[in-house]
Order: structure tokens, then sequence, then C-alpha cells
């Protein structure tokens, strides 16, 4: 029995032409399972031109569109399985970024090409189309065994921040989706480049756009009271690229080793917690890093032969603040930085130290320190689960504990911790504020217990005084 | 299709009831403990998008949450104001990071509000393509613009200026509007039938090894 099917939304119909499976008694109750379609045709409100096939144009279809939806809300693209037979499916971000090419590559007729077919959908018509693959796959009695299979796209597939003066520069990136039948394939032209919104914008250390310090002030208001001041553009008076580096070159540099150190420590778990793709590092990449009192990298420099061109490999961008001449920079602690090419961060500073560093002020009361050694044994064996598989030995800490028992510092003591960190119960425990870390300083206003913390895979906590 | 799926079961079950809508979405494979910065901003932009659709988005938000019994998530105001916070641009960024099952919430919040507001999605989506194709300036719409008027508004109360890509979008206009623009079309994708799958799923995009 021909059964059809049809998915229809404002700005497209998907129509499915195909045999029930053999007619089961109670068909008038429920609709037939469609088992095989021979005849599926994609047609858009207010266009001539329609796709038309068979089931592997059906599959083409879906496959190429479902991935390019994902490519739409991500825009990270998502690579296309080659199949060999039947319609090769192509979606491309125009690049005026409004529109959306639908290609399809009809199946060569004796050998010969036939030119591929191209629609031009707007964004509200191309969700029409996801729309109608949707509705069929979640449809159980039109193919049963073609359902919606989602999976995110490796990390491979995701671009490295652009910085905006380079945007004009051509790039070549591959962001269509491609379901390519083999004889088709050199018909295929270079996919246009899609970028996601947050990384479509860079910036560089020298960028000069105004900014001003603000208190945190952040409330949920109602955008009428807010819509008034929203044309105004940002107040303050911007430090230019050659100001910040006189700012810069004026600063007194920190040298104090306590502090120097705590910001080193502070700086670099930004740089690891910040740090996705480092796989994409292919050489070692060196930076002259200057960091504010309150942690806040202020500028970066590539030295040594790195070239400005991979900043967007490593986590500076995104992490640098920029000073203004409100509020300059008045002392500023400079460190090499390495991102190496076997992912592991260097951290030194830029002078060395002039000392030896302490960990600032400590409780050295031995019942104190007894009592918060227990307490704090106690809390972390509460939530301390190892996961064997992670865990190829013991992860070691050093812990600084304020005197009301709230963990306000620690620091990986051996190489495995710092990867493992968010395994641990530590870092949901940290509370820098409890002894006066926060906005203006990095170092501990309060006096902590320090402890070394050992945590076992056995799932055992160790907590001994810090020698 | 070959796609492969990554769906497991949820490996670590909490230990209060765990709301059968979040069973809705699959967790992503490996498991990670938590989310990343690019994710949280994601989630926080999204429902800044919300916000300037729709007067008192964030209270829709929170009887949502109720709606979806998802109290144990979010359960007030401030828990949703901390949650959207993990996003690295705001001015009271706290470090902190979401966990999956937070994630999941606002996603699945996003997603029934865009559902919500699909009409009016769509109807600023055509506008917008219709205004472009007349060559006029967006400001023309009356409703587009109030849309891109308040979501700068918002962006601009809430973000750190001292980040230097919200210093710079908040001094290049018309790229702040062309990421609300983006925002809404990804709001309209929330809706379908698979929205909040495929919104949720594409969160891990280039997360994943």
């Amino acid at each position: 029995m021909n059964i059809k099917r049809q998915y229809s939304l404002p700005n497209c119909r998907l129509l499915l032409e195909g045999l029930a499976a053999e007619v089961v008694a109670d068909s008038d109750l429920t609709r037939p399972i469609v088992s095989m379609v021979f005849h599926v045709e994609c047609s858009f409100a207010g266009r001539e031109q329609r796709l038309s096939g068979g089931k592997a144009l059906l599959e083409n279809l879906a496959q190429a569109v479902s991935a390019y939806a994902q490519e739409f809300l991500s825009g990270v693209r998502h690579p296309m399985p080659v199949k060999p037979d039947g319609e090769a499916v192509q979606l491309i971000r125009s690049e005026s970024r409004d529109l959306h090419h639908l290609r399809c590559y009809p199946k060569p007729a004796d050998g010969e090409a036939i030119a591929p077919i191209q629609i031009d959908l707007t964004t509200v018509q191309l969700f029409d189309l996801v729309e109608a693959i949707d509705q069929f796959f979640a449809d159980t009695r039109t193919l049963p065994e073609l359902t919606l299979q989602l999976a995110p796209a490796s990390r491979r597939y995701r671009q490295a921040d652009v910085p905006v003066v380079q945007r004009s520069a051509p790039f070549l990136v591959g962001a269509g989706s491609l379901a390519i039948a083999a004889l088709a394939i050199f018909l295929v032209p270079v996919p246009g480049p899609i970028e996601a919104p947050e990384r479509r914008l860079g910036e560089t250390a020298s960028q000069t756009e105004n900014a001003t310090s603000e208190d945190d002030d952040d409330d949920e208001s109602t955008p009428e009271s807010e819509a008034s001041e929203s044309d105004a553009p940002p107040s303050g008076p911007a430090l230019s690229a050659a100001e910040l580096a006189d700012v810069i070159a004026g600063a007194q540099q920190i040298v104090d080793p306590t502090e120097l150190d705590f910001i080193q420590r502070y700086t670099r778990r930004q740089l690891e917690d910040t740090w996705q793709d480092r796989a994409e590092v292919s050489q070692d990449l060196i930076y002259r890093v200057s960091v504010g009192r309150d942690g806040a990298i202020l500028a970066y420099e590539p030295v040594e032969g790195t070239s400005a061109v991979v900043d967007d490999q490593t986590p500076l961008p995104e992490l640098v603040f920029q000073p203004t001449q409100d509020a300059p920079p008045e002392a500023i602690a400079e460190f090499k930085v390495v991102f190496t090419d076997n992912g592991v961060l260097q951290i030194n500073p830029w002078a060395g130290y002039q000392g030896t560093p302490t960990l600032g002020p400590e409780i050295d009361d031995p019942e104190t320190l007894a009592a918060l050694g227990e307490a704090l044994a106690e809390t972390l064996s509460e939530r301390w689960q190892a996961n064997p598989d992670l865990l190829s030995e013991e992860l070691v800490y050093r812990v600084g504990v304020t005197e009301a028992g709230a963990i306000a510092d620690y620091d990986p003591q051996n190489a495995a911790t710092f990867e493992l960190d968010s395994e641990t119960p530590l870092p949901e425990l940290l509370t820098p504020e409890a002894a006066g870390i926060g906005d203006e300083t990095v170092v501990p206003q309060e006096p902590l217990g320090q402890f070394e913390v050992v945590l076992r895979k056995d799932g055992s906590v160790e907590v001994t005084p810090f020698q | 299709m070959n796609l492969s799926a990554s769906v497991s079961p949820d490996s670590n079950p909490p230990s209060h009831p765990q709301p059968l809508i979040l069973d809705a979405l699959p967790d992503p494979t490996p498991v990670p403990a938590e989310c990343s910065p690019r994710i949280q901003q994601r989630l926080d932009l999204i429902l800044l998008a919300i916000e300037a659709l729709e007067l008192g988005g964030s209270e829709y938000m929170l009887a949502t949450a109720r709606e979806l019994d998802l109290n144990s998530v979010i359960d007030n105001r401030v828990t949703l104001w901390r949650l959207r916070c993990t996003n690295p641009w705001r001015r009271s960024y706290t470090r902190n990071s979401l966990t999956i099952r937070q994630a999941k919430a606002l996603a699945i919040i996003a997603s029934y509000r865009a559902r919500q507001l699909t009409i009016l999605i769509r109807q600023l989506l055509l506008a917008k393509q219709q205004v472009q194709e007349k060559g006029l300036p967006i400001e023309q719409h009356f409703r587009l613009s109030e849309y891109l008027e308040r979501f700068r508004a918002h962006f601009r109360s809430r973000m750190n200026l001292r980040r230097a890509k919200v210093a710079f979008y908040l001094s290049h206009e018309p790229e702040l509007n062309t990421l609300a623009l983006e925002l809404l079309g990804q709001l309209l994708f929330c809706t379908g039938t698979a929205g909040m799958q495929r919104f949720w799923i594409s969160l891990f995009d280039g997360e994943v090894a």
C-alpha cells in the first residue's frame, strides 16, 4: 500500500512516499508503519526549485541539515562522513551571514555530471527545514530506524580566536556540512567560514578601546530602568597601546618574594583553568606577562621568537584586563610564561626571586593547628572519592586554613595534581575571601594554618602540619 | 545515520531525587565534572537574550523552573543569579563552575522560555530579513530596535568592562547588535521539536576529545 507522509512548516514541506509494512489488524486505529521510502520531495514556500530523490537523498539531507543546525548553534564545524551513493547535500553559510545556501548535487546520469541545485534560505526558512527533518526523526511510524542522533563535535574542529585586526585576512576554514557522493566530490566548492558569536571577536593586548573600572553592582533590574543609558558610549579615558606601555614601564615592580609567589600561583591557576586547546600548540609559546597586584593580567608580549599570530592558542587574550587612566596599576609583577608544545604551563618571575617567599602570616599555636588539622581531615574525607581511572598516584597539596577553618589557599605539590584539581573537593571548598584575598590583593591578610594534605587512591586522606 | 550517539546514563546519581526533566538531556561522554567557562558564557548570554525579549524575563525563568520541578537545582532568584555569574564576562564573575546538572537546568529553562516566545522570535527574525533586504537600518523596525536596545542595556549593566571583549562590544554597537541577532537565531532553533536537545549538545561542541 502506497502511503504519503508530509511534514509541513510555514516555509518548508518534506514529503515522503513509501510502502507500509504489512497491514495490521488495528490499522484503523494506528497509523501504519512506513518501512520503505521510494520518493522524497523537499520544497520551500514561494520557490520553484525543490529537491527530489529517493531514500538516499532523505538520509543525506537529514544528516547534512542536522549537522548544519548544530554548526549554526555553536559555530563549530561538524565534519560529515562520506556517503557513497545518492545525491550529495551541502549547506554553506553565506558571506553576509544571513543566508544559508542549500546545495544538492544530483547523481550523475550516464556519467555526465548534472548542475547542482542551489536554494538560498533565510534563517527562518532554514529552521523550518530543520524542524521538518526533526519531526520526521521523531515520527516513530515512518522509517522508525532513522532517529535523531546528536553528538558534540571534537575540539579538533574548534577554531582559534581570530583577532579583530586580522579579520579581513583570508583564512581557509571548512564549515559546510558535507554528504558527498563519490562522483560529485570534485564539484564541491570550499565552504566559507562560520564563526561562533562569542569567538568571532578576538582582541589583542594593544587594543585601545575605552574601558572603565566599575564596582560590582550587578543587578537584575528591569529593562526600562536601564534602557535610557543604553546608547551612552563607555566613559572614562582610554589607555592607548603606547600609554599602556608607558604605564607598565613606569610601574613599580613587585619584588617582595612572598607577594610575587602568591601572584605567580594565582596567575598559574587562571591560565591553567582557561587554557583549553592545548593540542593546538605545536611549538613552545613564550610570553612576558604583566600582572597587577590583584592578579589581573594587564598586558602580555610574545618574546623569544614567538609570533603574535598564535596569541589565540593561549588563554591570554581571554584573560587580559585593561587598566584605565583613572586607575592605572601602581605596581606590577612580571612573569615569563611558556605554553609548551606538550601542553605544560611554565611560569616564573621575569627577574627571578629576591629572597625566599613565605606563605604569608601563619597560625603557629599548636593547639589551634591540631584542631584545624582534624577538622580539615574530616571535611576532606567526607567528600574525597578517588576516581581509580584517573588516579595513578596519590595527590599531595599544601592547604592554608583560616582560624575559622575555611580553606583560603591551596597549592599542588606534585605534578599530577594540577590537572586532577577538579577531581578533588578542594576547588569547591576554596574561599579565599575568608582570608581577605580578593579585589585588592592575592596575599592572605589573615594568618593561615598550613597543612600538607595527601589524597589517596583508596579514598583515605592524610593531614599533617606543612613543613 | 552515521553520526554516533554519545549518550550514557548518569553514573553518579545525586542523593536527592533527580528532577525527571533533566533526563530529557543526554550526558556528554565522558561526563565532565563541571562546565567550561565557554559553556557558562553561552548559557548566560542566551538567557540575557530572553530577558531582552520579554519584560520580567527572569521572573518567568523562575516560574518555569518551578513548573518543571527544577526547584532542587534553582530554588530562588539568588541561586539563578549565582549560576549565571559563572559567565566569565560578568561583573560578578565568581570563578565557580556549573555542574552538568545546573547547566542542564539552565538549558531547559532557556528552551522552554524560547518555545513560549516562538511567535515573537520568528517575527523579529523575519523583520530583520525584510529590513535588511530593503537596505534600511535595523532601527527602522520598532520591535526589533526595542529588542536590541534592551539587550545592549542588559549587557552594559551586567558585564565587566575590564574584560577586553566586553569593552570591545560596548564600544562597537553594531557588533553587539550582531551578537544579539545571532542569539535570536539560536533561540529560534531552541523552539523546535528537538530544539532543547540540539542546543544542549551544541554547548559541548569543541569541548570533547
